[in-house]
This record gives structure tokens, C-alpha cells and sequence, in this order.
């Protein structure tokens, strides 16, 4: 028979032709794999969020072939008892070897759970000084883009184990300038003058919560003011480079000082 | 009070309505000029600009030779950008009494932008070509609520029971209904506005948007007032403004963070 050479015995009971049939289902549990994931990425991804969505699209698609790979064995008369012995000892090696990557996929998983950081959103990490946006998160990190442009990416056991700072959660935010009065000045004038200006001319700035201005110190030049502004989350951009000139030029045009550092020297004469 | 616009200011300016701009056209509002021009045999140019020096120019294509604008009041969502969904955030510069198990009607100057739309050629319709404010301190935001939980809003400040400015304001009526056991105190009113309607009447600066409906309940020890959105029965020579807004079903919106 010219076939007959399929039913040649490679390893333990398994034949060509067993082989054949192991590749043909591994083919089809592909193929359903990606059609799962596809389906599951036209219909139902919007319901979710964008990076849940294709992390729920990989587990549906890496789930299939791992069961069709069990439906291999078992249906072939593979015996793992073997594989899992020879594969025990092995596994110990590789899972001291890969204990950063498990940890990682780990808390990929509980990010994916918790949800401490979305796609999109402006986040800090300040024990690893990296400020900016999240572009993505994957199974094992997250790409961040920082505000110069430059994208990062993060283990997600560093994001899962760090302190973030995140400035989406509220629709606003502050932004606090510091400077200084001269003592010669009215103080209640300043505060009104400042917020005057901040009302006038920083059109992002919320008038409620209205701006305040604090006096935070009798210091050795001036009396320091603290001026603190609530603007939109994400319009920092339009408050935080020209509000110090805002409250400069309205100062000056008042004539009130805002002093150098300066210090009083008493001479000692003789008499 | 009957809502009526400045005379005298309104006769220094020009007004709402449809131009037709076969050569140049030049506008007045309070702080801003426009000026549109024909360059070529299709081609025009728009100019405008603020009190504060700024410009904006633009350049339009009209194969008919010819260039139809409509000037009107439109809601006061897209200066300095448009941030929020559709939340406006009226705080009165008086607070208003209102007696137990009484209703009072309010009118109220509600700030407007003014909208500049060119009329498709190849259809009915129109388009937003510019939009500008004549009262810059209008164009501002606030919150409603707290940092963690409130609603980015359009905010503005306005006396309760005055005349409107022309090219500034338009005019609302706020009916208060207090069905609490006390008299209380109104100083804000916080609703969805893109579901309101702008109206004005042409060759004059008088506009009107839909009216609002406030009914005050006590729940939990607390005054919450439900805003309604209330349909403003135009009369015959009041027009509706085109609008760029998505139009929502008559979605209520629950003050529950405080009304004072």
C-alpha cells in the first residue's frame, strides 16, 4: 500500500498520520481562534474599554489554542504523564529564569482588574520620575508617551507596585504660582489685582471654584503670596506658562513691588 | 419683564439676519468687526477682529459669484474651546427668594456667542464659518460640584430681571417651582443647554432661547432641583437660529449639589 508508511510509529503510539490530523486541528483551532477574536472586536469591543478590548481578544484567541492543543493530545493518545515529568524539573528552571516575565504578566492582569490607569489618560509615576500619557496597556508592560514626545515602556510589575499620580480621574486641576510682594505694598490691593488679572486675562482659568491667593510667608524680602488657579484636567498648557507674565504685568501696571533680595546693613561707628 | 434689547446701542451696530455679499460687506458688533470681500471671480475673504487686536482671516470658494452669510446668536459652547458636553452653569449676580409651595418666573439675560454660517450652495442648509463673542468674560468655566464628582460647565455671572445687552445676551424666562416646607434661596442654575433653541428676530439684536423649568424638593435633608428644558413658543416674525448642536432628547438634569 503506498500509504502505508502514515501509520510509521515517531514516538510512544504517535503515527504521520496522527500527526497529520494533529496539524490539520491545530490549523482549524487557529483559524476559530482568529474569527473569535475577530467577532469579538467587531460586536462586543466597544463595550469595553480600548486596551481591555485587545487583551480580552488575546485571552480569547491564545484560550482556543490552548484547548485545542489539549483536544490534540487527548484526542491523538498522546501521554503527557511523560512530557509533565521530563517538563517538571525543566519548568523549575525556566520559572526561576522567567520570574520577571510571570510577574509581569501577573500584574498585567490585575491592572486589566483593577483598572488604576486607562488608555489615554495623563498619569504620574514619581518614584521612576516618568510623567505622561498612557499610549497602551499590554500583557506584560505599558507604553507610556511623555509630554517631549518620547514613549517609555514599563514593566506592569512597576506600575502594579507604584505610587500613581493620575490627572484624569476629576474633570479639573490646580496649578499654583509663588511670589512675592514688596512689605510697603497692600496686600488686600495685590490679592484683588492678581485675581482681577487671572479673571481677565487666562480665559481657561475657572471662576468657580474662583482663584484664591494665599499668604504663605512673612520672608526675608517679601511677603510671599501663593496664587492658586483650578483650570480644566488638561489645559495646564494654557495656564501654567503664562500665568506667571498675567500676574506680573497686572502688578506692575498697579506699581506694586515685587522685590530682589535684600538685606539691611548697620555700619558701626565709633564714637 | 418684557425682554427688550438697548435701542441706542443696538442702532450703533449691525444685526442679526441674512446677508447676500455680491462685492464687500462690512459688520459692527461691540468690540469686533468683520469684513468680507470678494477677491476674484469666486473666490472671497473674511476678516475679523476683536477689541483685543486679534485677527482671524479666512479665505471661501462660492463658484456662484456670490456669497450668502446668516448672522444670529448660537449657544455660548465653543470659546475659548469647547470642553464641556453641554452643561451651562448661569450663577445670579442676586440671590433669588423663593416662598414655600410657591413658583415664581425669573427673566434672565443668557449669554450668547454670535454665529456666522454660510449658506451651502448645493443645499439647503448651512455651515459655521466663525463664531466670536462680543463680551470675552463670558467665555468662561466653572464647576458644579465637587473635584471628584462635579461637571465641567460654561459658566457665566448675570443679573436676574435686567435688560439684555444687545449682542451680548439673549433673553430666558426660569420658572422656580419651591415645593419644600421653606422659603429658599436660588443663586445658580446648572442645566443641559444643547437641546435649547436659540430664536432672533432679523435687522434687530433681539434673541430668545428656550426657557428652563426649576422644581426644588427637599430629599434627604437636602434642596434639589430638578431643571427641565421648556419649549419657547416664538411669535411670527422670531426666527430659529441655525444651530452646530447635537440635539438630546429632553434630558433633565438634577442640581444636586447645591442651588445657593
Amino acid at each position: 500500500m503506498a500509504f502505508e508508511f502514515l501509520d510509521t510509529v515517531v514516538y510512544e503510539g504517535v503515527t504521520i498520520w496522527s500527526l497529520i490530523v494533529a496539524a490539520i486541528i491545530m490549523a482549524a483551532g487557529v483559524i476559530v481562534a482568529r474569527i473569535a477574536r475577530m467577532v469579538f472586536m467587531k460586536r462586543f469591543s466597544y463595550r469595553v474599554e480600548e486596551h481591555s478590548a485587545k487583551n480580552i481578544g488575546k485571552a480569547i484567541y491564545y484560550g482556543i489554542i490552548i484547548i485545542t492543543l489539549l483536544g490534540i493530545t487527548t484526542s491523538q493518545g498522546i501521554d503527557l504523564a511523560g512530557i509533565m515529568v521530563a517538563g517538571g524539573f525543566l519548568g523549575i528552571v525556566i520559572g526561576f529564569a522567567a520570574q520577571s516575565v510571570v510577574s509581569n504578566l501577573i500584574s498585567g492582569i490585575f491592572l486589566l482588574v483593577e483598572k488604576p490607569l486607562k488608555q489615554g489618560e495623563n498619569i504620574e509615576i514619581p518614584t521612576e520620575n516618568i510623567l505622561g500619557k498612557v499610549l497602551e496597556i499590554t500583557t506584560f508592560s505599558t507604553r507610556i508617551q511623555k509630554f517631549d514626545g518620547t514613549v517609555i515602556r514599563v514593566p506592569n510589575s512597576i506600575i502594579f507596585n507604584s505610587i500613581l499620580r493620575s490627572f484624569s480621574l476629576s474633570p479639573i486641576r490646580r496649578t499654583e504660582f509663588d511670589i512675592g510682594i514688596a512689605y510697603k505694598e497692600d496686600i488686600d490691593k495685590a490679592i484683588s489685582v492678581i485675581k482681577q488679572a487671572i479673571k481677565e486675562k487666562l480665559p481657561y482659568a475657572l471662576l468657580e471654584p474662583e482663584p484664591a491667593v494665599w499668604i504663605t510667608a512673612l520672608a526675608d524680602s517679601s511677603v510671599n503670596l501663593k496664587v492658586l488657579i483650578w483650570h480644566p484636567r488638561d489645559d495646564i498648557g494654557e495656564i501654567y506658562p503664562v500665568g506667571l507674565k498675567v500676574i506680573k504685568e497686572a502688578l506692575d501696571k498697579e506699581g506694586i513691588e515685587i522685590p530682589f533680595p535684600q538685606r539691611v546693613v548697620w555700619k558701626a561707628e565709633n564714637k | 419683564m418684557a425682554a427688550t434689547g438697548n435701542a441706542e446701542l443696538e442702532s450703533n451696530f449691525s444685526a442679526y439676519g441674512k446677508y447676500s455679499i455680491k462685492k464687500e460687506l462690512t459688520l459692527s458688533y461691540p468690540y469686533t468687526q468683520v469684513n468680507v470681500k470678494k477677491t476674484d471671480d469666486k473666490l472671497f475673504s473674511y476678516y475679523r477682529k476683536n477689541s483685543e487686536g486679534e485677527t482671524i482671516e479666512k479665505i471661501l470658494s462660492k463658484p456662484s459669484g456670490s456669497l450668502d452669510l446668516e448672522i444670529c446668536p448660537i449657544l455660548p459652547m465653543n470659546l475659548p474651546a469647547r470642553k464641556t458636553n453641554d452643561l451651562m452653569f448661569l450663577r445670579f449676580e442676586k440671590q433669588v427668594y423663593v416662598s414655600k409651595d410657591s413658583t415664581i418666573d425669573v427673566f434672565v439675560p443668557f449669554p450668547i456667542e454670535i454665529g456666522v454660517f454660510v449658506k451651502d450652495e448645493s443645499s439647503k442648509g448651512s455651515s459655521l464659518l466663525d463664531c466670536f463673542t462680543c463680551e470675552p468674560l463670558h467665555s468662561r468655566f466653572a464647576l458644579y460640584g465637587f473635584p471628584d464628582n462635579g461637571n465641567l460647565c460654561m459658566y457665566a455671572k448675570v443679573p436676574v430681571q435686567k435688560q439684555t445687552e444687545p449682542f451680548i445676551y439673549a433673553m430666558t424666562r426660569i420658572s422656580i417651582s419651591n415645593k419644600t416646607d421653606n422659603g429658599v434661596l436660588v443663586g445658580k442654575v446648572v442645566f443641559p443647554v444643547t437641546n435649547h433653541n436659540m430664536y432672533y428676530i432679523e435687522n434687530t439684536a433681539e434673541a430668545h432661547i428656550d426657557d428652563i423649568s426649576m422644581t426644588i424638593e427637599k430629599v434627604s435633608h437636602k434642596n434639589i432641583a430638578t431643571i427641565s428644558h421648556v419649549e419657547y413658543k416664538p411669535k411670527e416674525n422670531w426666527r430659529m437660529a441655525p444651530s452646530i448642536e447635537k440635539k438630546e432628547e429632553n434630558v433633565e438634569f438634577v442640581m444636586d449639589r447645591g442651588i445657593e
